[in-house]
């Protein structure tokens, strides 16, 4: 693996399109981190969060060649896959009303454990109840600091469109976090 | 940069480094390379068998060229005698000399000879006698 973990990206793919499994997990274990924590902040859910990095990294598997180097780096590529996936999984649960008498999951939360703090569950809370196409921009570009050429790129839209969104987002968690009695201490 | 905007920023960037070590369970990364273990098996195996297929048929085809080839079968003519003017010393024997010439020689026994294809080869079967006379000749053809 050693010799592995100083190629860059695009050279562990085509070493793993032939067939080098070491470089295949040289390249998933590089990057599944950062696509677990985007659906993770997207979804809010583990389950969810599993499932998309997964299937990211099973799409790139079976269809390599829809990564083309010239139109952009690997890590925007497979995070627009991963948005991609989230925003199904979502469509798809939206589709199910919670019953009123489900207890609350008792499942683990990874997220909710490392935040325990109530700023930053307040803000986790605020995050996620963003609309999506606010949502994104903010998880791409202050949770998981993707420039906004790598955001545009991940969000197929114009930089511009980047910056207005993630300066509204910024004012909607402004709003949301003074409504919800935290402003004293974040905003 | 307004003071709630730094604190909010602030506190985005505390959000993102109490995940920064977040990461997939072990199980996802087990299953992301099984797939690829199958992938490349089923890819290893396809070409296996690409490969196995045509050697196969590369053994039927030889095999059926064989079977159908149509074999090439050896005609002779009639030994005809060759006399040196009214020299007729009967035959007590001799050899049998497979001998390639050009067609135009037939002549030289008397035999006809088409003048389009005087140049070509072709071969005979020539009874030599003892004495070292070629007494007899007959032609030699191979026909599918």
């Amino acid at each position: 693996m050693e010799s592995a973990a100083h190629l860059g990206d695009d050279e562990l793919l085509r070493l793993a399109k032939a067939g080098d499994q070491e470089a295949f997990t040289a390249l998933y274990r590089r990057r599944q981190g950062a696509i677990y924590r985007f659906a993770m902040h997207m979804s809010g859910r583990a389950a969810v969060a599993e499932e998309v990095t997964q299937e990211v990294f099973l799409t790139l598997l079976r269809e390599p060649d829809r990564y083309q180097p010239e139109q952009g780096e690997l890590a925007p590529f497979l995070y627009g896959i991963a948005r991609h996936r989230v925003l199904r999984c979502l469509e798809r649960e939206a589709r199910f009303e919670p019953m009123a008498a489900e207890p609350p999951s008792t499942g683990p939360d990874p997220l909710a454990e490392l935040a325990r703090g109530d700023q930053l569950q307040s803000l986790r809370r605020a995050v996620l109840a963003l609309p999506t196409r606010y949502r994104e921009v903010v998880v791409l570009c202050d949770l998981e600091e993707l420039d906004y050429v790598a955001a545009a790129t991940t969000l197929g839209c114009a930089v511009g469109t980047v910056r207005s969104r993630l300066h509204r987002a910024r004012g909607l968690l402004a709003a949301k976090l003074r409504r919800g009695g935290v402003s004293r201490c974040f905003v | 940069m307004s003071g709630p905007e730094l604190e909010l920023n602030a506190a985005l960037r505390q959000l993102a480094a109490s995940a920064k070590n977040l990461e997939a369970p072990p199980a996802v990364e087990a299953a992301v390379l099984c797939a690829f273990r199958r992938r490349r098996g089923v890819r290893g195996s396809r070409w296996m068998l690409r490969l196995a297929a045509a050697v196969v048929l590369a053994l039927l085809g030889g095999a059926a060229g064989l079977l159908l080839r149509p074999q090439r079968r050896e005609v002779v003519t009639e030994f005809a005698p060759l006399l040196y003017g009214d020299d007729w010393r009967p035959l007590d024997g001799g050899r049998l000399v497979r001998v390639r010439l050009p067609r135009s020689a037939l002549s030289r026994f008397g035999l006809p000879v088409s003048q389009d294809r005087a140049a070509e080869p072709i071969h005979a079967d020539v009874l030599v006698g003892h004495d070292g006379l070629a007494r007899a000749v007959r032609l030699v053809e191979w026909k599918y």
